[in-house]
C-alpha cells in the first residue's frame, strides 16, 4: 500500500445544483421586476432595494457572529429576502424603515429560529407585515408609475387598484401601469421570472398556478373583478416568489397543493371581507404556520406498503 | 419511446458510457492473482487448497457447506503461494488465496460439461459454476433458483438496465454474447418451469437492444422490453415494477411476488458453464474515468489486482485521487490499488477530478423526497437519525432504503443523506434487537 486514495461514501458524483445557485436563480428571476420597478418609480426604487439587501446581508452576518454560527452570507439567501422585502413596500417608504424590516426578517424570523431552512415563517412576508402595521401612516401612499418624472406634482399619490374605485384595463394591469409597491406592479415581469424558475426547475409551476387560480376564482365568487384580482396587488409576486419558499412550505406535492389552495382561500377572504385591501402576505403567513401540520398529514408512503 | 408506462422517481444522470462501442479485449494474465474467498452475499468459503499446491484454471479453491454461498475457483494456473487475509472492495476483511501464475493458463483436465436432468441438478450445476449476481450485488444465483415456490413464479426478468454512468460491461455482453444470454434464459425457463421471460433494457443501448431483439425473435416466451434511462432503473424493485410487474412489498423477495430477477451476464455465464464446464473464472470489467484516455472493456481473470489492469491501460498513478470498484453512484472506493477484481467488479473508475463539496444546512427544498424511488423522506430521516430517534425512524420506513444515492446526488446543500440512511438502518436494527 504505497499511497492512500480518497474514499467517500456513495454516491461519488453529485449534481451541480447548490443552495447558492438556487438563490442566484431566484435573484435572476427577480431582475425583470426590478428593472420595471426602477423605470416606473425612479432611481429611488433601486436605492430602496439596495438598502434593503445591504441591511439583510448585514443582519445575516451580524446575527451569525453573535450566535457564533458559521457565516453563510455567501449563499445569497439573505439577498433574496432583501429584494423581496423592498419589492413589497412602496417607493415612498422612508429609507430607515428598511433596516428595521431587515432586522425583523433576518435576525428575528430567520436566525433566531436556527437560520436557513429552519425558519417557520417567510422572513420577507413577516417583516413586511410588521413594518406595514407598525408604520402604517408612513407607508400608505402608493405613487403612480412615472410620477417621479413629473417634478412639479409633488406627492400626488393614489391607492392601489384594489383600493381604487375604477379598475384599470387589462393591458394596464399586465404592464403594471398602476400604483403599487416597487416590485409587485408588473405582472408580466414577475411571470417571466416565474417561467425562468420553472425552466431551471427551482420551483414547480404547481403552487403559483393553484394559488393564483384559487384566489382569482374565489374573489370572483365573492363578487370582485377576477382579472383585477389576479393582476393587481401582491398576488403574482406572492404566488411566484413567496409561496414557493422551500423552508416555509410543505415538502410533498400534495402538501404544496393544500398549501396553495389555503393561500388562495385566505387571500380572497381577506381581500373581500377583511379591513385590509390586500391579503396575500397574511394568507402566506397563515399557511406558513400550518405547514408543519400539513407535512404531518401528507407524509410520503414508502414503495411496497407501510406494513411489515 | 419507452415501452413501459409505469415510473418510479429517480434522477437523470450523464450516462458517460464512453466504452459502449469498444470491443472487449482479453487482459494479460497477471504474474499473480489474489482471490478472495468471499465474493458474494452469504457465508465465506474455506480454502480447499494448501500453500504449495499446483492449481489449474477452473479448479475449486474454496467452498462452504452453507447453502447461501458460492464456491471460488482458480482463475489462472500456477502454484498457491499464500493464504492470507485481504480487504475486499466492500471493505470486508476476508481470507484469500494467492496464486503465482505459470503463464500457461492450463484448464483443469477434469472439467466437463455438467449432466443435468432436473431442477435440482440444474441448481447444483449453477452452484458449482460459482455464479453470483454479476451486476454488483453478488447474490448467489442458485439460491434464487432454489426458491421454494418456484412453480408459482410467473416471469423471469433479465436485468440489462445498467443505469450507472460509465459502465458498459453488461451492454457489451448483450452485443458480444447475445446467444449465451438467450441460451441461458432458455435453460432457466426449461428447468424452473417459469413460463416467460422479459429482458429489460434501458433505451440508451440501441445496439444491445437490436442484437437481443434479433436473437429473441425465434422464441415466443422471450421478450425484450425497453424502459427509459433513469437511475436507478437497475434496482430490482424498480426494474420489476417499471417492466409492468408486481410491486415487491416491504421486506419481500421478488420471488415472493412472482418474479425472479437475474443479471444479464449471470444468465449468460450459466449457459457458458453448461456448455463448457468451465466455471466463472473471469469477468468483463469496464475501465473508465477522467484518467483513462481510452475507456475499455477488458476480460479479466478474477483476482487480478486493480493496479495491474490500470497499469496496462497507462493510467497515471501519480494523478490518481479516487479509484472506484463498481459504479459512480453505488460503487465502493478502493483504498489500496492492489485490491483484486472480484466476481462483482463490473467497473474500475479512475478519477483525478473529484468533488467533495462542503455541506451546508438543509434548506428543505424537498429534492431528496422528489427523487427517492422508494418514496422516503431522506432529510427527515437524517434529522431523526441525528436525534437517534428510533421510533421516528421506524415511522419514516428507513428500512426500505436501498442506498441508490439519488437523495445525496440531488441535494443542493450536499448533505450525505444516503450515508445517513445506511447509518440509520444499522441504528434501527440495533435498537430493535436490543429491545
Amino acid at each position: 500500500m504505497e499511497r492512500l486514495l480518497v474514499v467517500t461514501s456513495t454516491p461519488h458524483i453529485k449534481s451541480g445544483t447548490t443552495t447558492r445557485r438556487i438563490m442566484l436563480d431566484v435573484l435572476i428571476a427577480l431582475t425583470p421586476a426590478l428593472i420595471v420597478g426602477t423605470v416606473y418609480f425612479g432611481p429611488r426604487a433601486l436605492l430602496c432595494v439596495l438598502v434593503s439587501v445591504a441591511s439583510c446581508l448585514f443582519f445575516e452576518w451580524g446575527s451569525q457572529k453573535v450566535f457564533g454560527r458559521k457565516c453563510t452570507v455567501s449563499d445569497l439567501s439573505a439577498a433574496v429576502t432583501g429584494v423581496l422585502l423592498a419589492f413589497n413596500l412602496p417607493v415612498t417608504t422612508p429609507l430607515w424603515i428598511f433596516p428595521i424590516g431587515a432586522f425583523f426578517a433576518i435576525a428575528i424570523t430567520k436566525q433566531l429560529f436556527g437560520g436557513i431552512g429552519q425558519n417557520f415563517a417567510n422572513p420577507a412576508v413577516t417583516a413586511r407585515i410588521i413594518v406595514m402595521l407598525s408604520f402604517a401612516g408612513l407607508i400608505s401612499s402608493y405613487p403612480q408609475p412615472f410620477d417621479w418624472l413629473n417634478r412639479s406634482v409633488d406627492g400626488i399619490t393614489g391607492a392601489t387598484p384594489l383600493g381604487a374605485e375604477t379598475a384599470p384595463s387589462v393591458t394596464e394591469l399586465l404592464l403594471g401601469l398602476h400604483g403599487g409597491a416597487i416590485g409587485e406592479v408588473c405582472a408580466l415581469a414577475l411571470l417571466a421570472g416565474g417561467v425562468y424558475l420553472c425552466i431551471r426547475r427551482v420551483i414547480s409551476p404547481l403552487v403559483p398556478l393553484i394559488f393564483m387560480g384559487s384566489a382569482t376564482l374565489l374573489c370572483w365568487a365573492f363578487g370582485a373583478d377576477p382579472v383585477a384580482s389576479l393582476l393587481s396587488g401582491g398576488l403574482v409576486l406572492g404566488a411566484v416568489f413567496m409561496a414557493t419558499d422551500y423552508a416555509t412550505t410543505p415538502a410533498t406535492v400534495l402538501g404544496r397543493i393544500i398549501f396553495a389552495l389555503g393561500c388562495g382561500f385566505f387571500t380572497a377572504l381577506i381581500r373581500c371581507f377583511g379591513s385590509f385591501p390586500e391579503g396575500v402576505s397574511f394568507a402566506i403567513l397563515l399557511m406558513n404556520i400550518c405547514t408543519p401540520l400539513i407535512d404531518r398529514f401528507t407524509r410520503p408512503k414508502p414503495f411496497g406498503g407501510e406494513g411489515k | 419511446m419507452p415501452f413501459f408506462k409505469r415510473h418510479l422517481r429517480g434522477v437523470h444522470l450523464d450516462h458517460a458510457k464512453a466504452s459502449r462501442l469498444t470491443q472487449t479485449t482479453d487482459a494479460l494474465t497477471p504474474p499473480s492473482v489474489t482471490i478472495p474467498l468471499k465474493q458474494h452475499i452469504g457465508a465465506e468459503c474455506a480454502p480447499t487448497v494448501k500453500v504449495g499446491d499446483r492449481v489449474f484454471v477452473g479448479q475449486k479453491i474454496g467452498d462452504s457447506p452453507a447453502f447461501v454461498s458460492a464456491p471460488i475457483h482458480a482463475s489462472v494456473s500456477g502454484t498457491v503461494d499464500a493464504i492470507t487475509e485481504i480487504l475486499t472492495p466492500q471493505n470486508e476483511k476476508v481470507k484469500c488465496v494467492r496464486i503465482v501464475s505459470d503463464g500457461l493458463n492450463t484448464v483443469h483436465p477434469d472439467l466437463m460439461p455438467p449432466e443435468i436432468s432436473d431442477l435440482s441438478g440444474f441448481i447444483s450445476a449453477v452452484r458449482d459454476a460459482g455464479i453470483v449476481g454479476l451486476g454488483g450485488a453478488g447474490f448467489p444465483t442458485h439460491v434464487k433458483l432454489a426458491y421454494k415456490d418456484i412453480d408459482k413464479v410467473k416471469k423471469l426478468y433479465i436485468n440489462l438496465a445498467e443505469c450507472e454512468p460509465y459502465i458498459t460491461a453488461d451492454n457489451r455482453e448483450a452485443i458480444e454474447n447475445t446467444n449465451d444470454i438467450i441460451e441461458g434464459i432458455l435453460l432457466v425457463l426449461k428447468y424452473t418451469g417459469i413460463p416467460e421471460c422479459v429482458i429489460v433494457v434501458e433505451n440508451n443501448k440501441p445496439v444491445g437492444i437490436k442484437c437481443l431483439r434479433e436473437a429473441a425473435k425465434k422464441y415466443d416466451n422471450i421478450r425484450v422490453g425497453v424502459v427509459g434511462s433513469k437511475y436507478p432503473k437497475g434496482a430490482e424493485k424498480v426494474l420489476v415494477f417499471e417492466a409492468g410487474g408486481p410491486v415487491i412489498g416491504r421486506g419481500k423477495l421478488p420471488a415472493d411476488c412472482g418474479a425472479i430477477v437475474m443479471n444479464v451476464t449471470s444468465v449468460a455465464a450459466i449457459a457458458r458453464y453448461v456448455r463448457t464446464g468451465i466455471p466463472l473464472v473471469s469477468r468483463r470489467v469496464t475501465v473508465d474515468g477522467d484518467l483513462v484516455n481510452n475507456p475499455a472493456n477488458l476480460r479479466v481473470p478474477i483476482g487480478t489486482p486493480a493496479k495491474y489492469i490500470l497499469d496496462s491501460l497507462g493510467v497515471d498513478f501519480k494523478r490518481l485521487k479516487m479509484l472506484i470498484s463498481g459504479g459512480a453512484m453505488m460503487g465502493q472506493c478502493i483504498i489500496d490499488s492492489n485490491t483484486p477484481v472480484t466476481k462483482t467488479t463490473n467497473a474500475l473508475l479512475c478519477f483525478e477530478k473529484i468533488v467533495t463539496p462542503d455541506k451546508s444546512p438543509c434548506i428543505r427544498c424537498g429534492k431528496c423526497l422528489s427523487v427517492c424511488p422508494m418514496g422516503l423522506f431522506p432529510s427527515d430521516i437524517e434529522k431523526a437519525y441525528d436525534a437517534r430517534n428510533a421510533s421516528a425512524l421506524k415511522k419514516l420506513s428507513v428500512d426500505v432504503c436501498m442506498n441508490c444515492g439519488c437523495c445525496s446526488y440531488s441535494c443542493p446543500a450536499k448533505r450525505d443523506l444516503s450515508h445517513k440512511n445506511q447509518l440509520a438502518k444499522g441504528f434501527l436494527k440495533a435498537a430493535s434487537s436490543s429491545r
